[in-house]
């Protein structure tokens, strides 16, 4: 098992460190003046080799050196930091809403295969599949929030909250600030969440329930199905525990390729919905003109989707026995 | 079809396209899909012949006119205008060039690299096959918008360039995929048969290989396609994309929105029209992979 | 008295390619202790004869009796929930390729202990205890360290094993054998036929053994029925259907085995019967042998029923007469 986690580590390092030399070399090709700007602050670069100036550039990545925006002069792995809570936060409900529908309606789909039930789930997860993330925003906020107004437009939270940033994540904040009407302000919290998370969550939801139903499908006619219902083992515990584990076994990988698409959503989701995190910054900065901001967001936000990347295939080594090396 | 005049009837197998096309055409959703696309893809190509207006001129006391078939409406108008007199229905037209185009370029150009990466990785030396799967894997992760977002910011927002990023963030997907299906085929004995009939492997993957996998491509290709103009749209939407004088259909939308609360349907007929498009080309994937494998539905 | 008892049998697959029948009136009495060979060529019926006795029928598949129990308990009568527990409890099967019958993501102690669980009383010691006793039985000396492997780190033969163990750990009274050996170099496969002889004989389990293989059944089985294309050809005890067979199939199925011990002439060709199995959506009107029967005339094209008159049924026009046979 160690040995996964060891593997896993090292080639997200191999990934990032490959990352980086693809960005230094597009920053070399686009415009040094670019460059100079993030990384030049200190390091006299433009009279050594290339593989030095690359050298160079990795340290100041990894000494937090990321450069000073250029319309307010903040350093820009303070700012990166300040935002990325809003992003996690969001993006986390979106995958537990995500998984938890995904699941159940994947399930719920094969268990009732052949039926309406089956055909309905199906459905909904091609139409979930196929909407443009933005139109669909855009719509639910059209007719959720200003048609019926059950929830707000836009923000993390109302006006009338006061909420220190200790962490960044609300919902965490909001237990250790001192704040007098405490559920009130959570429940404002969910308020604001709910609908953005809804919307992040749609694709990769109709993605995890269509594959869990087909995984499960193939999966429930395998023989070892089959022989543990005629050795007598219930129907509950083949299904919640023998099939659900094959079928996550085997739908990793597509679980997996989904969080690129995670985090594509969360920046559209978040410049629809006014959610103040590194997606809607990132947007901002790059219709500003902001180089340096747009180039920390996005090393920020890739080494993000390595590291999850990295945390999901060691689950799947847990989950499948087979991807363990012993 | 059976022959009846024989008292033991013989079962007639007809060939693998015949059958699937057979299986196809039982799928009512996908082959209503399938007209429609084909109807959309006619509507873009046939876009300059068939607007009834320049999508770009104004006209004057026609701002923000509802769509014919609202109260209010103006049939001269199908779709309505913009905030500025500008005919809808003109301006999705051309967009549907726009969009499409571009997100069928992308998934062609990712298919040749992909196709180029996916034998590559399958016969080449280890050596290179490694290096190219490890790349593929990083780019897998990889989001098109961060590679738009970073080529935007370097050489500027034009539609090429997000077509660039969707057809490099497809390419693994393509590569990845054609470097796995061509393993297992590699593996069958009938490739061993025919490497020994003609000992050339290169020759081999195109002679007897690529003929089986042509149609697991074409539900990826399908697959990708669907991804493609979703890309593209967004992309679009974010004003990364297309410019403002020729718009695509994300960026269509972007520009009405603020105007969503007085006049919804100049954001909600593009995007509308996004979704449908998708809603085909993805109903199309599925029963092509249904009618290639019905045993597995 | 019969263990098993089935009259009439039919099963109906319902297909792309319509509805047909995959076994026709088909009945079968095991008795205790018995071994009882099901012999025909693959798509003859003979798994989804099993599968319909044991209740596991795919979802497209339904299936039909006059009557059919199990240690004198009538199943037809049952609830699904009390008859499942029944058929668990009293009957077993190894399925063709039974290495597969192991979860891929679970130890194999897990599952030889969840199977105990469901079927015998007693503490995790005993259960333990049980497993190792279970495990000596299929031939490991020292099984206290298989338990901890997972199924990929096992060989073939070694999972078969186990799968044989787990499957006989409900003491059944019958074992339904399911192609045991198909797939497996000759040494393998006798080791697994003395095994199931062995729980044959030292259990007093009464064996189904469905094969295609006429050599295994010609020394083991003490009765055995022929079935092609869904139908029971012939049927009757070994010794009388091997010395005096009645349906030309059984012939034409005899024959084809090459034999060792007569001193044929060398070089003899090989029997065997012309044309291939028909698909079960394209039978022949008349006798499902009809168009390939080396004794067909005008007759054959009416469907000829299984003869009842005496211990030897046969389902032919034309049963052989014993003085043809040299």
């Amino acid at each position: 098992m160690w040995v996964v986690v060891i593997k896993k580590i090292s080639s997200a390092i191999i990934s990032i460190l490959s990352i980086t030399l693809v960005i230094f070399l597009l920053l070399k090709t686009a415009n040094t003046q670019s460059l100079d700007a993030i990384l030049l602050n200190d390091n006299p670069l433009s009279d050594t080799s290339l593989i030095t100036q690359y050298r160079n550039y990795l340290t100041n990545i990894i000494n937090g050196n990321w450069g000073y925006s250029s319309i307010n002069n903040q350093p820009i792995l303070q700012e990166v930091i300040a935002l990325i809570p809003a992003t996690i936060e969001l993006t986390f409900f979106a995958t537990l809403m995500a998984l938890l529908i995904g699941l159940i309606a994947g399930t719920v789909a094969t268990i009732f295969r052949h039926t309406f039930i089956d055909f309905f789930v199906l459905l909904i997860s091609f139409v979930g599949y196929s909407v443009p993330i933005f139109w669909w925003g855009l719509i639910t906020m059209l007719v959720i929030s200003l048609d019926w107004g059950l929830t707000p437009v836009s923000g993390r939270i109302g006006f009338l909250f006061d909420i220190e940033p200790i962490t960044g994540f609300m919902l965490v904040d909001v237990f250790l600030n001192d704040v007098s009407n405490r559920w009130e302000a959570i429940k404002s919290i969910f308020n604001h969440l709910i609908l953005p998370a809804m919307v992040l969550a749609t694709v990769p939801l109709s993605i995890i329930a269509r594959t869990i139903r087909a995984a499960l499908i193939e999966i429930l006619q395998k023989d070892h199905i089959l022989s543990a219902f005629a050795r007598g083992i219930s129907g509950v515990k083949i299904y919640w525990i023998h099939a659900i584990r094959n079928a996550l076994a085997q739908s990793m990988p597509i679980f997996a390729m989904q969080i690129g698409a995670l985090v594509m959503g969360a920046i559209i989701t978040e410049t629809i919905f006014s959610w103040p995190g590194l997606g809607k910054w990132l947007i901002e900065s790059l219709n500003r003109g902001d180089f340096p901001a747009v180039h920390g967001s996005t090393i920020m936000l890739i080494f993000i989707i390595i590291v999850i990347n990295s945390l999901l295939d060691i689950a799947s080594a847990i989950i499948n026995p087979r991807l363990r090396k012993f | 079809m059976l022959n009846k005049s024989n008292i033991y009837i013989q079962e007639k197998i007809p060939g693998p396209i015949a059958e699937a096309w057979h299986n196809f055409r039982k799928n009512i959703l996908a082959s209503v899909a399938l007209i429609g696309l084909l109807v959309i893809i006619f509507l873009a190509l046939a876009s300059p012949l068939l607007v009834p207006y320049d999508p770009n001129f104004q006209h004057e006391n026609a701002y923000l006119v509802q769509p014919s078939w609202m109260e209010g409406g103006n049939p001269a108008f199908i779709f309505g205008t913009d905030d500025l007199g500008r005919d809808l229905f003109s301006r999705m037209l051309m967009g549907a060039r726009l969009t499409l185009g571009s997100a069928f370029i992308a998934t062609v150009v990712s298919l040749s690299l992909g196709l180029v990466l996916g034998i590559l990785t399958a016969i080449g030396p280890r050596l290179i096959s490694t290096l190219f799967l490890r790349f593929m894997d990083m780019l897998l992760a990889t989001p098109s918008l961060l590679i738009a977002i970073l080529l935007t910011a370097l050489f500027g927002a034009t539609l090429f360039h997000a077509t660039l990023a969707v057809a490099i963030a497809l390419t693994p997907h393509f590569g990845r995929n054609i470097h796995q299906l061509l393993e297992e085929e590699l593996a069958k004995p009938y490739v061993e048969a025919a490497l020994l009939d003609v000992p050339n492997i290169f020759r081999n993957v195109f002679r007897s290989i690529f003929p089986n996998l042509f149609g697991r491509l074409a539900v990826q290709m399908m697959l990708s396609f669907s991804i493609a103009v979703l890309d593209i749209a967004a992309l679009g939407f974010l004003g990364l994309g297309a410019s403002a004088d020729s718009p695509d259909w994300g960026r269509l939308l972007s520009e009405s929105l603020d105007y969503i609360q007085i006049a919804p349907w100049t954001v909600t007929l593009p995007g509308l029209a996004i979704f449908v498009t998708v809603l085909c080309i993805n109903l199309i994937g599925q029963g092509l992979s249904q009618a290639l494998d019905p045993e597995k539905y | 008295m019969s263990i098993l008892h089935v009259e009439n049998l039919n099963v109906t697959l319902n297909t792309i390619q319509g509805e047909f029948k995959a076994v026709s009136e088909f009945s079968l009495r095991v008795d205790s202790g018995e071994i009882h060979g099901i012999i025909g060529e693959s798509g003859s019926g003979k798994s989804m004869m099993a599968r319909a006795i044991l209740g596991l029928l795919p979802h497209n598949a339904s299936f039909s009796a006059d009557y059919l129990s199990i240690d004198g308990i009538n199943l037809l009568n049952l609830k699904p929930q009390k008859r499942r527990e029944i058929i668990c409890k009293k009957m077993s099967i190894i399925f063709q390729d039974s290495a597969n019958s192991l979860d891929p993501c679970f130890t194999v102690g897990y599952q030889l202990d969840q199977t105990l669980k469901v079927h015998e009383k007693g503490s995790s010691i005993q259960r333990k205890n049980r497993a190792m006793e279970l495990l000596q039985s299929v031939g490991f000396e020292s099984p206290e360290t298989l338990v901890n492997y997972y199924p990929h780190q096992l060989s073939h033969v070694i999972r078969q094993r186990i799968s044989i163990a787990t499957t006989i750990a409900s003491r059944p009274l019958l074992l339904i054998a399911d192609e045991p050996t198909s797939g497996l170099d000759p040494t393998s496969q006798s080791q697994i036929n003395e095994l199931l002889l062995r729980l044959n004989v030292r259990n007093n389990m009464s064996i189904l053994l469905i094969t295609h293989d006429f050599a295994i059944l010609s020394q083991r089985s003490d009765s055995m029925t022929v079935m092609y294309c869904g139908e029971i050809m012939e049927t009757g005890y070994s010794y009388d259907l091997l010395s005096h067979p009645r349906h030309p199939y059984t012939r034409a199925l005899m024959d084809s085995v090459p034999s060792h011990q007569h001193n044929d002439m060398h070089r003899k060709p090989l029997f065997a019967l012309k044309g291939v199995v028909p698909p079960l959506h394209y039978l022949p009107i008349g006798c499902t042998l009809g168009p390939r029967c080396p004794q067909a005339n005008k007759t054959c094209v009416k469907k000829p029923g299984l003869t009842r008159d005496d211990n030897q049924p046969v389902r032919c026009h034309f049963p052989l007469n014993d003085k043809e046979l040299s």
